[in-house]
């Protein structure tokens, strides 16, 4: 399922604090290698993925620039409001790689959005290359 | 064309001209405060600096902090996450000028990371009779790697040309991101 870009499932950026016309949040989920969404200044960023309606996750893959911290959140309402903290990951500084990181989540996962919030940055502007996902 | 978001951190010896400078360079030198109210804790001034090349747009967040000692570990805490350094002394006080050094140490400390710092050094009231040696000025810009600005917040003389400065450095700063990001993706 990981190969799946997530916009062909239906999924959505339906909010980022961030846009640059060139890079724009739905990069994120569009699955191509060689775009990816840009933040433009000041922490924190976050950006909302929404499904059509309530999915079984198993796991997400992220693939990030210049990341120091990155906190997951989930809201299961119509509308995305009330979020609930999934988890929270702290990443190494890396100046020639992607920073990769795959998060489980065990059974029963559901979720209607998903936010990814950057509360702190190794660098004044960083990127997100891809989100992917698993359903159960 | 960008918009992009910065915060810039106004920092210096008390009385040399910091709220000044953040006041007539966000009014477009209509207000210049002619009594001293000494700055409590930090003040927060945005302003919209555009550029001609490209179009970009750049918002300036100024975290304009106290001089004063007695504010200062509770300034430091409003420091963090910041893009920019901007360090002003007073042209007239040769003391004020000896302490651009120990502003710039303590901003450092608050960058965790070991991003290039982008600023300058602002010596305000020129208008005022300098005291302060050039040789010296350009001595102590050239070690910490910034640009040297003269300027008088009273008279509304080159209080753009820094932050304008500082807005392409920005710029220039987010492009050569995105550049590294794509050279890391191939």
């Amino acid at each position: 399922m990981l190969d799946i870009p997530l916009a062909r499932t239906g999924a959505y950026v339906s909010f980022a604090t961030s846009n640059d016309e060139n890079h724009p949040a739905s990069n994120v989920l569009d699955g191509n290698s060689s775009t990816f969404w840009v933040t433009t200044g000041l922490l924190p960023q976050s950006i909302i993925i929404s499904f059509p309606n309530v999915v079984n996750l198993k796991k997400i893959k992220i693939t990030i620039f210049k990341v120091q911290n990155l906190i997951i959140e989930k809201s299961m309402k119509p509308r995305a409001k009330d979020f609930d903290i999934v988890t929270e990951k702290s990443f190494k500084n890396d100046n020639h790689y992607v920073q990769e990181s795959e998060i489980e989540f065990g059974h029963n996962f559901q979720a209607r959005h998903l936010k990814f919030t950057i509360s702190e940055a190794y660098d004044s502007f960083v990127g997100i290359q891809h989100i992917l996902a698993v359903f159960g | 064309m960008v918009f992009l978001r910065g915060k810039v951190l106004v920092i210096g010896d008390t009385c040399v001209g910091k709220s000044s400078l953040c006041q007539v360079l966000s009014s477009d030198g209509g207000i210049y405060p002619k009594n001293y109210s000494s700055t409590i804790m930090t003040e927060l001034i945005i302003k919209q600096v555009q550029l001609t090349e490209n179009n970009d747009t750049v918002e300036l967040f100024l975290y304009d902090s106290s001089g004063k000692a007695i504010y200062f570990e509770n300034c430091k805490e409003t420091w963090l996450n910041a893009d920019m350094i901007v360090l002003v002394f007073d042209l007239s006080n040769k003391e004020s000028f000896g302490h651009v050094k120990f502003w710039y140490e303590k901003a450092k400390e608050t960058f965790l990371y070991d991003k290039p710092i982008i600023g300058c050094v602002i010596g305000n009231k020129s208008d005022l009779s300098s005291v302060v040696n050039q040789a010296n000025i350009k001595q102590m810009s050239d070690s910490m790697n910034m640009k040297y600005f003269e300027c008088s917040a009273k008279e509304n003389q080159n209080v753009m040309d820094p932050f304008k400065y500082l807005a392409s450095e920005y710029v220039k700063k987010y492009n050569e991101n995105i550049k590294k990001f794509k050279q890391i993706i191939e």
